[in-house]
């Protein structure tokens, strides 16, 4: 394995999320880069799967988004989170700590 | 929750997908525009700091498919193109043509069907109708007569749940709208219900009331509607009847028929009645608690006891009927549903075969889908999503034309054929259900099968098809002859069954009845025993009633009987009768008896070939005349006048032998032979006046007039001019082979458009082949013969299957023929010559058009 890994299926919509809430209202290229940077450019996205992604979160309704115009003056759709959107982050924040937190102890448990 | 809104969201995506693909086609730019900014600072060339975006992005295409997967709902969105684009073809001729054919096929047979469901398939409309069922004493030869001891006996016996008995008669009734002849029936007082059947209005009958005179009556909610005007005060009003004034107590409801499907009057079945009719009709129901082998077995043993003469003999329950129908319509319907079971095929058979030459003329098209990527599932899914909106306008149209055909047969039919049941007929669930049914068998293979066919492309060949501008494969071209020869061979065994029954109905128009039956009219006249029952007035009532008659303008002469040479007049009775030869056995023998006063056989022009004619000395025990038949079949070969022979213990002499008659019945040996009885109306209780007019008789009216002004003891049941009434009894005949007709030429037609059009096809398919042979010198004539061989052969192959198909039908027909064999041979003739011409006439276009192809301008279009 090289040192970049894609994104692991479902996590994406997290990670999204989160940057939003982080952020702020943002574009899609902007989330795009931050969760790269977020990672240490350890993660490569593919910005194309990006849009889906977007896509059903705002469908679900945990997002919105309005065009708007970015700091060096172009036209941008920028997403922010909604209500539901903040309850999803924490609920699957929880979600995703308690299964890396059984994960961590399962596999300490098969070294010792 | 979420995955709920997420759908409906998808849902409107998939209404507005324009306005959606444009502010993506905007985001992808903007999300370009600030990746290329951010690159181009990060010290790339503007073109490497595209071209590098779009890497990142993976492409702009890929990128607008996953985004348009996920906006709506991709299956729908295939759907609904598929049913625009089906919709779109709705535009050709073609479809059109195949809407109509499969609404020609549903609605057809969704009609047919609610009448089959109405008259046969539909139980009686009674409450637990498989409980209820008409029992009565049987042996090897057919019913017995089932007599009061043994229907009270039963009764008591607790077996059934309960038992009751009908009998039928006819009532004149005086109403609002003047005197009419209602059917009436008397039933016993828990008739109705052990049929679970309650007046709409009033009561039914107490026990007690059977017995008492002038008790009430229970009249139709028609009758009460149409002759009392639906009088609101009817419940307890006395109203005129022959037996007297009587109190109506309750209306039934609308659309209760029983027992038969005209009955409008019930009366109960009193004792009057009881010992007037000794063999009623009975009805039971039988009991859940007890199975019904031994019930049957018991009320078999209670009849033994109650009644000796039932010895030997067996219980036999037999279904109400839903149907209480002529014996000819009861056999024609089930071969008429048959029928319309080949039309129907048969028009689908068209439909698919222009669906299939449609397809066939777009694999060019589905070629090029198919090498753009597209699956050979889509391209038939496409294909098919096509036949289902056809067959959806078809079924919908076939929907309105059957309720249209329904309507039209409740108004053109009733009296010979559909309002004989017990259910009135109309356009329910279950029919449209049925016709739903219907356009699925229809389209799945009219759809289906071609899309397989026309979307079976071969990546070798597609190439070269794309060239050639379309070719037809095998499976098309053995689908195609597949339609066709069973439009062909179902057109020729309808046809073949038409010929039959026409040549049937004309054999039946055309019999030689025997007597002379223009300008004749008979009354049905009684004179009231209770006002007049001394025979000697009763004779001085009957000679006023002559006279009165014989005034009237136009009538001739009068002649008196029971029974009259008509279809369904005259005692039809089976006895032994024994010859006066030393050693004869006594022979079995059918004989319908008619009692004729002796100017009968003047009146009726039937001519008594040897003796003379029956005289009122001759009496009830005396001379007889037998007609030729009857002669032939007691002393075959010698003289019959003279002789004598037994029935029972009366010994008859034979004094004439007279003409045969014959009756209009569908069996000819259920035409029996004649005997000739001496009668004077005086000695019945009714009789039937012959009256014999120079040119037309007076009207049915005039002479029920001139009967009823004798006095008030002269009562009419019916008038009839005789070849009005033959008339209706050949109505049904004529009605199913008029319907025959129908089917045939829908079927023919089809044939004849469905060969029309594979072999334009096919003509338009070779027009290169055809220029390249003539260019070679091949004659006109020569390339003609090569389309009408084509032709040809394929309406051999059809003729041949259905003449299997007809033989088989013939035979089911046998029934409802007259005069005609199976191998009818001016049948099979007509029928070989239609489809001569048929093919003819569908091939001679097509031949021309081959025959004009001209090898230069071919040339020139390429």
């Amino acid at each position: 394995m090289s040192g970049k890994s894609d994104v692991w299926q479902g996590t994406l919509a997290l990670m999204v999320l989160k940057t939003l809430e982080t952020m702020g209202p943002l574009h899609g290229y902007g989330i795009a880069r931050r969760i790269e940077q977020t990672s240490g450019d350890r993660l490569v996205l593919n910005y194309g799967t990006l849009y889906p992604a977007l896509l059903k979160l705002e469908q679900e309704g945990y997002l919105a988004s309005e065009w708007g115009v970015s700091e060096n003056n172009r036209k941008a759709k920028y997403y922010k989170l909604t209500r539901a959107g903040r309850k999803q982050v924490a609920t699957e924040t929880r979600e995703w700590e308690e299964a890396t937190a059984i994960l961590a102890r399962f596999l300490a448990g098969e070294k010792s | 929750m979420r995955a709920l809104r997420a759908w409906v969201v998808r849902l409107r995506g998939v209404l507005t997908p324009a306005r959606r693909d444009r502010e993506f086609d905007a985001e992808l730019e903007s999300h370009l525009q600030l990746h290329i900014d951010d690159n181009i600072q990060a010290g790339m060339t503007p073109v490497e700091a595209r071209r590098q975006a779009l890497i990142k992005l993976g492409g702009i295409e890929p990128a607008r498919q996953t985004q348009r997967e996920r906006r709506g709902i991709p299956l729908l969105e295939l759907l609904l193109q598929d049913l625009r684009g089906g919709i779109r073809a709705l535009r050709s001729g073609t479809s059109w043509t195949a809407i109509v054919m499969l609404a020609l096929a549903i609605g057809l047979t969704t009609a047919m069907f609610a009448i089959v469901d109405a008259l046969i398939l539909r139980p009686v409309p009674f409450r637990d109708a498989d409980r209820l069922a008409q029992i009565a004493m049987f042996d090897q030869h057919g019913t017995r007569p089932t007599r009061w001891p043994v229907v009270d006996a039963w009764k008591r016996s607790g077996r059934f749940e309960a038992v009751e008995s009908v009998t039928y008669g006819t009532a004149l009734v005086g109403t609002d709208v003047g005197p009419i002849v209602s059917t009436s029936a008397f039933v016993t007082a828990g008739m109705f219900d052990l049929l679970g059947v309650k007046p709409v209005r009033g009561r039914a009958f107490n026990p007690d009331e059977a017995g008492a005179q002038g008790s009430g009556v229970i009249i139709s909610a028609d009758l009460w509607r149409r002759a009392f005007n639906g009088d609101p005060g009817i419940i307890g009003r006395a109203i005129p009847f022959d037996r007297g004034a009587q109190v109506v107590i309750g209306v039934m409801p609308a659309g209760f028929r029983f027992p038969e499907w005209d009955t409008e009057v019930w009366q109960p079945l009193d004792h009057e009645v009881k010992t007037r009719v000794t063999w009623p009709t009975t009805y039971a129901r039988f009991s859940t608690a007890l199975p019904r082998a031994d019930v049957l077995k018991a009320v078999e043993e209670i009849a033994h006891q109650a009644d000796a003469t039932t010895n030997g003999q067996y219980v036999r329950p037999s279904v109400i009927a839903g149907w209480s129908n002529s014996q000819y319509s009861e056999r024609a319907l089930p071969l008429l549903a048959g029928g319309v079971m080949l039309v129907f095929v048969t028009l689908c058979a068209n439909a698919g075969g222009l669906l299939l030459a449609r397809f066939n003329t777009r694999r060019r098209q589905f070629a090029l889908c198919a090498a753009l990527g597209a699956s050979r599932r889509r391209l038939m899914t496409q294909a098919f999503v096509e036949s289902a909106v056809l067959g959806t306008a078809g079924a919908a149209i076939g929907v309105g034309l059957a309720s249209q055909l329904v309507v039209a047969a409740r108004r053109l039919l009733p009296p010979a054929f559909l309002e004989r049941s017990l259910h009135p007929l109309a356009l329910d669930m279950t029919v449209l259900v049925v016709a739903a049914g219907l356009a699925v068998l229809a389209t799945l293979p009219v759809g289906l099968l071609p899309a397989w066919v026309a979307t079976r492309l071969d990546v070798n060949g597609l190439l070269r098809l794309v060239e050639r501008g379309g070719t037809e494969t095998r499976a098309a071209r053995l689908l195609t002859r597949a339609f066709i020869v069973t439009q062909v061979g179902f057109g020729c065994t309808l046809l073949v069954g038409t010929g039959l029954l026409v040549r049937s109905f004309l054999n039946l128009a055309s019999i030689d009845r025997g007597f002379d039956s223009r300008n004749l009219t008979i009354a049905q006249v009684s004179v009231d025993n209770k006002l007049v029952p001394e025979p000697n007035a009763r004779r001085a009532v009957f000679t006023q009633i002559t006279e009165v008659l014989e005034r009237l303008p136009g009538v001739i002469q009068v002649a008196w009987s029971h029974g009259a040479p008509t279809a369904n007049a005259g005692l039809q009775f089976g006895s032994d009768w024994l010859p006066d030869m030393p050693g004869a056995s006594p022979i079995r023998l059918e004989v319908n008896a008619l009692y004729v006063s002796g100017d009968f056989f003047r009146l009726y022009g039937i001519e008594v070939l040897r003796g003379r004619a029956v005289e009122h000395a001759d009496g009830p025990g005396g001379g007889v005349v037998v007609d030729e038949r009857m002669a032939a079949a007691l002393w075959p070969g010698l003289e019959a006048v003279g002789r004598s022979f037994t029935w029972g213990k009366t010994r008859l002499e034979v004094v004439g032998v007279a003409r045969t008659t014959r009756r209009l019945v569908m069996d000819r040996d259920r035409d029996y032979p004649t005997l000739y009885w001496a009668f004077e109306p005086e000695d019945a209780r009714s009789a039937t006046a012959s009256l014999r007019c120079a040119a037309t008789c007076p009207s049915d009216g005039a002479i029920r007039k001139q009967l009823l002004s004798v006095g008030q003891a002269v009562r009419v049941s019916a008038v009839k001019n005789i070849d009005a009434a033959y008339d209706a009894d050949l109505a049904e005949p004529r009605l199913t082979a008029s319907v025959a007709i129908v089917f045939a030429v829908i079927a023919v037609l089809a044939a004849a458009g469905g060969l029309f059009s594979i072999l334009s096809h096919a003509v338009g398919r070779r027009r290169r082949e055809f220029g390249i042979r003539s260019a070679l010198g091949a004659s006109t004539r020569a390339i003609g013969a090569l389309v009408l061989r084509e032709g040809v052969a394929v309406a051999l192959v059809g003729l041949a299957i259905g003449s299997v198909g007809a033989w088989f039908l013939a035979r089911a027909l046998a029934s409802v023929q007259y005069g005609v064999t199976v191998s009818d041979p001016i049948s099979w003739a007509a029928v070989v010559g239609v489809l001569a011409l048929t093919t003819l006439v569908a091939a001679w276009r097509p031949t021309r058009a081959a025959m004009r192809v001209n090898p230069v301008e071919l040339l020139k279009e390429e």
